[in-house]
């Protein structure tokens, strides 16, 4: 990263900052919400690649090296990242890229539970760890799912599989997980009437 | 390059392609069933006509009772058989005198004044006691019901005794639309006219074909009393007082809840974008506590989610509204990493046209329910073209309901939420010394 970028960097970032500060200071809940985990999110976009993404992917593509190679379903080379999936005189090579190492889903989920305004910090820092996890774990089943319905279907079904299939699942995992985050908890929390306003 | 487009909806449209995908088929399901489900309102004529008692809970209302109390006197149902209470909770201005004034000058009709304590579900309570009509109809004091209204109410609930409740559309006066002078406010206003128009004639006959009214509409509402009488009557701690009384009939009750497509009630447009964000983020919050107070239709169990309707619609309005976001915030990840802005573009055009596709196919089948309507039905289809720009209300509608969903956790219940325009004052001090 160039210094004029780190300079720009640190700039938006100490603005952010004081944005957040405010509007905690005077009550701008939604605003908070908004721009906090919007913000965040743009800067683990911008830092991922120099932080975590390389860590998370390299736990990905390990993890599946070990299911492919206890399997013998698929083959995968650690170095370039590289699944592919061999059957009769078929074969097909996909890359783990940041678009499929679930990378951007939990920085969204990240960014989003830091700033929702419900739960205790201690019960945060538990959700987020097993949000993390939890979305790392669904992803590499959704690939060893892609291998296994390749190996059985044939290559000509990679994209049907890939794009509406095993997505489809993840994004229903997805639903579900977001369920018992936000909106359960959010209902069993939900103060009414005098409760409300303290009385 | 259509296959390049192809790869970007495939990879990064996604998550935006399922919700998508799955509105535009709720559309063609939608439209289909509306179709067949439309009857051209051939119907008996009643022969009996059971008494009905009016509730309208009046807080300052002086700019639109005298309509409102209009529209009833104009009723195609016998006046004799019906009985009108104006329930006051806490107005302040003259509203009394004009009631009075109608009073004197329409001495056919029969007409209460009752006072409440202050709020809505106090004032609709005192007047449910008070009733004594077969059916009690209840509507907000600023809108105005279409003539033929309470007839049909009547006939739907005469047709079949299992019926516990009914909403009537809600529509947005269209002529109130063309009076506004600001041009920003009236696309805002146009907007709303067809949202209500696709949320009332599609959105609730559809879920009323299938029994799952989610809520009766608080501004035009029906009952019949022997149903009312069983429930705990309407909570006054909640600001979902019209959801939390469909959920007691559906709890306590267990009979059918409608929509009666051919009754109509006509509100005021919005009056200008604060209202609408407050009203918005109003109605998520109401939402959220009513389900609060029946938490037993939010379990989360997998065998709920197919069997309650609650739990699906609960994951529309909540769940699904995070992962939306996260895909707005992608597409800001898609620019930091510089895809290609070609593709970038070309994926959110197809991903609109579809949007407006939706709005124009619920528009044309909105009109099958509007024969009768004729000005309503005029208006939509003069201003056709406002579902291009429908996609865009939908995108404001969703930020102000994460608004709702956010302020609803973190600050105190009340009517008066604090405005957008009270918000961005709020930041001016941060630069402005005071």
């Amino acid at each position: 990263m160039s210094t004029i970028n780190i300079i720009l960097l640190i700039i938006s970032f100490s603005l952010w900052s004081l944005f957040i500060y405010k509007s905690n200071k005077d009550s701008l809940h939604f605003f908070k919400f908004l721009v906090g985990s919007v913000g965040l999110f743009l800067f683990l976009c911008i830092l991922r690649k120099y932080t975590f993404e390389s860590l998370l992917m390299n736990v990905t593509i390990k993890l599946l090296s070990l299911v492919g190679n206890f399997s013998g379903y698929f083959s995968v080379s650690t170095s370039d990242y590289m699944v592919t999936v061999k059957e009769g005189a078929e074969k097909l090579s996909f890359f783990v890229s940041n678009e499929s190492s679930g990378v951007i889903e939990i920085m969204g989920y990240v960014s989003m539970l830091i700033f929702f305004p419900l739960h205790k910090l201690l019960t945060k820092i538990m959700l987020l760890i097993v949000g993390i996890i939890s979305f790392l774990i669904m992803n590499i089943l959704r690939i060893i799912a892609i291998c296994l319905l390749v190996k059985f279907f044939g290559t000509d079904f990679y994209t049907f599989i890939d794009v509406f299939f095993t997505r489809t699942i993840f994004l229903l995992f997805m639903i579900v997980f977001y369920y018992f985050v936000f909106t359960k908890p959010h209902i069993k929390e939900q103060r009414i009437g005098a409760d409300s306003i303290g009385k | 390059m259509v296959n390049e487009i192809f790869k970007y909806l495939a990879f990064w449209g996604f998550w935006l392609i399922i919700p998508v995908g799955y509105e535009f088929l709720k559309a063609i399901i939608s439209a289909i069933i509306v179709f067949f489900k439309y009857d051209g309102y051939i119907k008996e004529e009643l022969s009996y006509f059971p008494v009905v008692t009016i509730l309208i809970p009046v807080y300052n209302s002086r700019n639109t009772l005298v309509a409102c109390l209009d529209s009833i006197y104009n009723q195609t149902y016998p006046i004799d058989k019906f009985e009108v209470f104006l329930i006051d909770n806490g107005s302040t201005d003259d509203c009394f005198s004009l009631f009075q004034q109608f009073q004197s000058t329409h001495s056919k009709i029969k007409m209460w004044w009752y006072y409440s304590k202050k709020g809505k579900s106090n004032a609709l309570n005192k007047g449910i006691f008070s009733s004594s009509g077969k059916y009690i109809i209840n509507i907000d004091s600023d809108g105005w019901l279409d003539k033929d209204a309470m007839k049909n109410i009547v006939r739907m609930f005469e047709e079949d005794r299992k019926i516990s409740c009914i909403t009537g559309n809600v529509l947005i006066d269209s002529e109130l639309i063309e009076k506004t002078k600001d041009k920003k406010l009236k696309l805002i206003q146009k907007c709303e006219f067809f949202e209500y128009v696709e949320s009332f004639l599609i959105g609730r006959n559809v879920q009323s074909t299938f029994d799952n009214v989610y809520t009766l509409a608080g501004a035009f509402s029906c009952f019949k009393m022997e149903s009312l009488l069983k429930t705990q009557m309407y909570n006054s701690d909640t600001l979902g007082e019209d959801t939390h009384m469909t959920f007691q009939i559906r709890k306590f009750i267990g009979g059918k809840i409608k929509v009666c497509s051919d009754a109509f009630f006509y509100v005021d447009p919005i009056e200008n974008f604060d209202k609408l964000y407050t009203q918005r983020q109003r109605w998520q919050r109401s939402e959220i506590e009513v389900a609060k107070l029946f938490d037993e239709y939010y379990t989360g169990n997998i065998k709920d989610f197919f069997q309650r309707f609650t739990m699906r619609i609960m994951i529309s309005d909540h769940t699904l509204l995070f992962s939306k976001l996260i895909w707005m915030f992608a597409t800001l990840y898609l620019i930091i990493i510089g895809y290609n802005a070609f593709f970038l573009i070309g994926g959110h055009i197809i991903l609109y046209v579809i949007y407006v596709l939706d709005s124009f196919l619920y528009s044309i089948m909105s009109g099958m329910y509007l024969k009768k309507q004729k000005t309503t039905k005029k208006y939509l289809n003069k201003n056709l073209l406002i579902c291009f720009l429908l996609p865009l209300y939908r995108v404001v509608i969703f930020l102000i309901r994460v608004a709702g969903i956010i302020n609803s956790i973190s600050t105190e219940a009340t009517w008066k939420t604090r405005t957008l325009t009270d918000e961005f004052k709020v930041m001016q001090t941060w630069f402005v010394k005071k």
